[in-house]
């Protein structure tokens, strides 16, 4: 009797985009019986210079069926059954008689967000309406921030202060709404979407550039799209549950954000001094020890903590962008005075995976799991030791770990979490196979 | 060294933009380098002394490969300098990149290359792919 789901992962890591792009869908259809319902794309930013992305896409239509929806997007990194990769593609493949696929597009989603969710909730609400099936699962892949291409950000992290953070700061609202470069908004995408789409489970993920974070794209069907949320819109029969884990520990201390701009992403004041040299003084570090050659190891090993939801006793990782003279900027909008400061080490980054996995106790058909890129970044050649926890839960079943910028998970039980420095699976079952 | 296969890998990882050098070496030997034989412009100003720690460097992997010494890595100037040892013996994957470069994400390309030489290391090679001259030896244990 044929399995009534079948998925499988592909990958290619050779560097001419057309080329890799029938690599990636030939080694993911090669195990499927039947030809994909639906097909996701993780390619990491090299394909830019190497054919383009365009290229990539017809590589994959090359073989797969010209009807077969798609959606994906640009990520730092993938992690799969195959091993950890910080350069190439990978794909999932997934067919199936017990599943109804419907792809949604909303664009400009840095200018106006919730716009851009509801056209995506719309095509996926007029797509999967006339389902029948009871389990429904959302994979949104949001376009997150972007620097404007300017040398003074090329390379940068920290931007001292002066006369030109004033006139950066006075220019980043600007460019926001204009030019579409700036915040990635992708926490307002997602308020949005749940409210459209409330009895979904979703999964989430900022699509990210290598380092620059100068520009990331997004893919549906043959189109390279900037700026947009693509999401894959599933129901089906199969059970299909989410599950954020972060792990942070608090370190105690607590601070209040006294000054941000007007939509709370950068944050210029702390406890009523200037932002930058409150944290580095609260943390009790030397004046000039956050400087771009120790970022890696400082900044995303002490994420700022805010209030998941309102009234809640519960902090959430929020990682510090770019720091502009003495603004700290963050992706996601604070929303409540009260802070802490977090803290994590590398066994704690490993333990957050069990910790997530342990909450599905069925085997599993397949499964997605976006991931912050600063675990990827942080953990480095280390990423084996997660790779290979993953592998053990999965077995031989297919899986792929996105790292993307702003992940998130939302479930009408659990409600939205969007976080940063946080694991977020979304996990398939058959009850038959555990039976 | 066209049709060396550790050759190729090593190709792949001079693609990367932040990877300006890289080399199968022991000390006072460069066993394998990429194809072409030539590495980034950033590096020829900086090279002899790179070069030189490298040597120093290759001392103490020789000394404690055996211990399990599995990575080393230096930092010179405004470039690092990495070094991802071949289980026991004395050889490694040496890259060079500058010092503010996303190491993380080059460290995980850099464990997929070693793994890869380790393979190729591990496979018998055929005619085709072992090197003509004496000096240029990749699997010496």
């Amino acid at each position: 009797m044929m399995p009534e789901i079948e998925s499988a992962v592909g990958m290619s890591r050779k560097w001419d985009a057309r080329t890799a792009g029938r690599e990636v869908a030939e080694t993911a259809i090669q195990k499927l019986s039947r030809p994909p319902d639906v097909f996701l794309l993780f390619s990491t930013i090299h394909y830019e210079k190497h054919g383009g992305f365009q290229e990539l896409l017809k590589g994959v239509y090359d073989v797969i069926p010209e009807n077969t929806p798609l959606v994906g997007g640009t990520v730092t990194g993938f992690l799969n059954n195959y091993g950890c990769f910080a350069h190439g593609v990978t794909s999932m493949a997934i067919s199936s008689t017990d599943m109804d696929i419907a792809i949604g597009l909303g664009m400009n989603t840095k200018r106006n967000p919730k716009k851009a969710a509801r056209q995506c909730a719309t095509m996926i609400k007029k797509g999967l309406n006339s389902s029948s099936y009871e389990n429904k699962f959302l994979l949104n892949l949001i376009s997150a921030g972007e620097l404007p291409d300017m040398p003074l950000f090329r390379g940068k992290k920290i931007i001292r202060p002066g006369l030109s953070t004033k006139a950066i700061l006075r220019f980043f609202g600007f460019s926001q709404y204009v030019l579409q470069k700036g915040s990635g908004r992708d926490d307002e995408v997602m308020e949005e979407i749940t409210r459209q789409l409330p009895d979904y489970h979703m999964l989430g993920g900022g699509t990210l550039d290598g380092r620059a974070t100068l520009r990331n794209f997004q893919f549906f069907n043959k189109k390279i799209l900037r700026n947009s949320v693509v999401s894959l819109g599933i129901r089906t029969r199969y059970n299909v549950d989410v599950q954020t884990t972060h792990n942070m520990k608090k370190t105690g201390i607590h601070f209040k954000i006294t000054k941000t701009s007007k939509d709370g992403r950068i944050i210029h004041e702390i406890n009523g001094e200037p932002a930058a040299s409150e944290f580095i003084r609260l943390l009790g570090w030397p004046k000039d020890f956050l400087n771009e050659e120790t970022w890696f190891k400082t900044n995303f090993y002490f994420p700022l903590g805010f209030h998941i939801k309102k009234d809640s006793l519960e902090f959430g990782p929020r990682v510090i962008g770019p720091i502009l003279g003495e603004s700290l900027t963050t992706t996601i909008r604070s929303k409540d005075p009260d802070a802490s400061i977090l803290t994590i080490d590398g066994r704690s980054l490993l333990e957050t995976i069990d910790q997530n996995l342990s909450t599905f106790p069925n085997v599993p058909a397949f499964g997605l799991i976006s991931s912050c890129t600063t675990r990827l970044e942080t953990m480095g050649d280390k990423i084996y030791q997660a790779q290979n926890r993953i592998q053990k839960y999965f077995d031989k079943q297919p899986f792929i770990v996105f790292y993307v910028g702003g992940e998130s998970t939302y479930s009408p039980k659990k409600g939205l979490n969007y976080v940063n420095m946080s694991f977020n699976s979304a996990i398939f079952w058959s009850d038959t196979k555990n039976s | 060294m066209r049709d060396d296969p550790i050759a190729t890998v090593l190709d792949d990882l001079l693609r990367l933009d932040d990877v300006y050098a890289c080399v199968v070496a022991r000390r006072n030997m460069i066993s394998v380098m990429p194809s072409k034989e030539e590495f980034k412009p950033e590096v020829n100003q900086i090279w002899d002394v790179i070069k030189r720690a490298m040597d120093d460097v290759f001392t103490v992997i020789g000394e404690y490969s055996g211990a399990g010494l599995g990575e080393m890595e230096f930092r010179l100037q405004d470039y690092e300098v990495l070094f991802y040892v071949f289980p026991d013996t004395e050889n490694a994957l040496v890259a060079i990149i500058p010092a503010l470069a996303n190491k993380g994400l080059l460290e995980v390309e850099l464990e997929n290359a070693r793994r890869e030489i380790l393979k190729l290391m591990e496979t018998p090679p055929t005619e085709s792919s072992i090197s003509k001259k004496d000096d240029e030896i990749y699997a010496t244990a």
